[in-house]
């Protein structure tokens, strides 16, 4: 772990490095502005409300997403404990794909 | 610190800047670049005398550490590959390590996509996001099957179970769909929509001079490391003939990120709204059916 | 000290949430308390666990961040000091808000070595900030932080008990897997659930969805 943060030291060196030429280097002072807009005028604030249309794909990935929770674990254990593991990770596995078959039934992978 | 774990740390530094630098200077050069090999140090330097711009009212506090992050999460993914004859942090669970950090990546995006406070950064995070919902499972089903093949979790041991064959041979899926999570997490060439162009670059869109610089040094080195993190998982390691272990994995290395430069060049964006459904329904089942297959011929 | 520093960050990024005035400062306050304790998991040998718990909350993080600018209007209003009248306001202005960030801290002083009392002393903390957030935010979102706060006391005082109590069992660990994944499932239905009173109401508060009140 020692090495590891003596890794990330050397990263935090660097980039206040890069901030430090920048700052030598770089015309005095910043320039405030306006959000690039291709030119346009910003008609509203930028975190206005934004429609997520792919909402539904976050809670069919959560749940997915715990499978790995208990998948990492199994993968080493998998030549100890037999067909019996292969068998119950798949089932478990069939079953949440049947959710997502559902979800893709109702059309939650395509939102556009 | 022991002595062989400093020069591991050293020779992760020295390796992973070349090869970043490497990989910029490749592809400005398939960009059409002239004087490709300096291309990325006039690109820096340009951008440490730039003028520095800021939004109106950005959370900077939220872009800095979204733009650090996104350096920081490649180097400390890099420390659980091997190098040389070993990996800076030998863990036990090397790879689920190497997959908390790449996450980090989605931590990053949208912090400095938030942050900037303009629409087209945020639509850029948000592109990202949808991509991670999508690339994700079937990447960890990638990991898995190798960890599955190998009976752990440490990549030293992953290497070793290849001693005989490597696991792209019989794991020619797994491997597929790496690559393209690879291209994914790194938001590279067909991947790139949360910087593409049109929303005007996306997430970096309003980072100037040394903002935009670590960013982009940042992507560059994500880029290489899970090019890199190929090699261990799936080619081998440093196995092959004549040459030293170190050596191999150098060559292995390059080709797989001089792979993923050149597909970043050729092969055209994707929608994530195509690519969404194209992950769960059939690229995550396809992983799964490797994941089986690795299952039965692991078993005793 | 390395577990005082991590414990102290766990602490400040909890009690944080429901101090900030930007929802996404509040998200990735809460995010630094869930990796402040994974960090202290890895202190006590429990390699896997605190890797996989960094893997799993910053994906939740993330997926929490979208939902919540989904149901927020201009959450980010309140940072700069431009103070919203409209939900952002009613999360500052709490009396209790600045004796409870002072109170949670533990001065280091002499560095203690790390005990399964020090662990359950910043399980409490973490539990107690928690239980604040739950009982005090009308916003859903802030009340599922508060949920998850307290789960993550839940996964560091597990953590603390396998390692100090029965470390040779692996059971321990899975009951720690167990609260991790209660965590998800508390998202993925809080969300589902706001999501659906939200298309249909345009509500996002628990006071306006008292329906089922006695």
């Amino acid at each position: 772990m020692g090495a590891v943060l003596w890794l990330v030291g050397v990263l935090a060196v660097g980039v206040a490095g890069v901030y430090a030429a920048s700052a030598v280097l770089s015309p005095r002072g910043v320039a405030g502005s306006g959000p690039f807009l291709s030119g346009a005028w910003p008609r509203e604030h930028a975190m206005s409300r934004f429609h997520v249309r792919w909402y539904a794909v976050t809670l069919v990935f959560l749940a997915f997403d715990m499978e790995m929770v208990f998948m990492y674990p199994w993968a080493v254990v998998v030549a100890e404990v037999g067909a019996m593991a292969v068998v119950e990770m798949f089932a478990f596995l069939g079953l949440l794909l049947v959710g997502v078959l559902y979800a893709w039934r109702e059309g939650a992978f395509r939102w556009a | 610190m022991d002595e062989g774990t400093g020069a591991a740390a050293v020779s992760l530094v020295v390796s992973l800047a070349v090869l970043a630098y490497g990989a910029a200077a490749l592809d400005a050069g398939l960009g059409g670049a002239r004087g490709a090999a300096g291309a990325p140090l006039r690109e820096a330097a340009r951008l440490l005398v730039q003028g520095r711009r800021r939004t109106l009212v950005p959370d900077t506090l939220l872009v800095r550490t979204g733009t650090v992050l996104l350096p920081l999460a490649a180097l400390l993914a890099a420390t659980v590959l091997p190098a040389g004859d070993r990996p800076v942090l030998d863990s036990g669970v090397g790879i689920v390590w190497f997959n908390a950090m790449e996450v980090c990546v989605w931590g990053a995006l949208w912090l400095v996509g938030w942050g900037v406070n303009s629409v087209y950064p945020l639509i850029g995070g948000y592109r990202f996001l949808a991509q991670g919902l999508s690339y994700e499972l079937p990447h960890m089903f990638a990991l898995i099957t190798v960890a599955l093949g190998a009976g752990s979790l440490r990549i030293a041991d992953v290497v070793a179970a290849q001693r005989e064959v490597w696991f792209v041979v019989w794991m020619p899926v797994a491997f597929v769909v790496y690559l393209v999570s690879a291209l994914a997490m790194a938001f590279w060439g067909p991947m790139g929509e949360p910087v593409g162009r049109n929303v005007a670059g996306g997430v970096p869109a309003e980072l100037s001079g040394a903002d935009r610089l670590v960013f982009a040094a940042g992507r560059y080195a994500l880029l290489v490391v899970v090019a890199a993190a190929a090699v261990p998982l799936f080619l081998g390691g440093g196995a092959g003939p004549v040459l030293p272990g170190w050596a191999w994995t150098a060559v292995k290395t390059v080709a797989v990120l001089g792979g993923l430069v050149l597909v970043g060049q050729r092969v055209p964006a994707v929608r994530m709204d195509r690519f969404t459904e194209f992950a769960w329904v059939v690229l995550i089942p396809l992983t799964l059916l490797q994941t089986l297959v690795v299952a039965i011929v692991v078993l005793p | 000290m390395g577990f005082w520093t991590l414990a102290v960050l766990a602490v400040a990024g909890g009690a944080a949430v429901f101090v900030v005035n930007s929802m996404a400062r509040a998200t990735f306050a809460l995010l630094t308390s869930l990796l402040a304790v994974a960090g202290t998991l890895l202190l006590v040998d429990l390699g896997y666990v605190g890797v996989l718990v960094v893997l799993m909350m910053v994906m939740e993080m993330l997926v929490m961040a979208v939902f919540m600018i989904m149901y927020m209007m201009n959450p980010a209003a309140g940072a700069h000091g431009a103070e919203d009248a409209g939900d952002d306001g009613d999360r500052d202005g709490h009396p209790g808000d600045d004796d409870l960030h002072r109170g949670a801290r533990h001065p280091p002083g002499t560095v203690r070595p790390m005990t399964l009392q020090s662990f359950l002393l910043l399980a409490a903390a973490l539990f107690s900030i928690g239980l604040y957030g739950a009982l005090s935010q009308q916003s859903i979102v802030m009340l599922m932080m508060g949920l998850e706060l307290m789960i993550n006391a839940l996964i560091a005082a597990g953590g603390a008990f396998w390692y100090y109590v029965a470390p040779h069992n692996a059971d321990g660990q899975v009951l720690v897997l167990v609260a991790v994944t209660v965590m998800a499932l508390e998202m993925a239905m809080g969300f589902a659930v706001t999501t659906a009173i939200f298309r249909a109401r345009d509500v996002d508060l628990t006071d306006e969805a008292g329906d089922l009140k006695g």
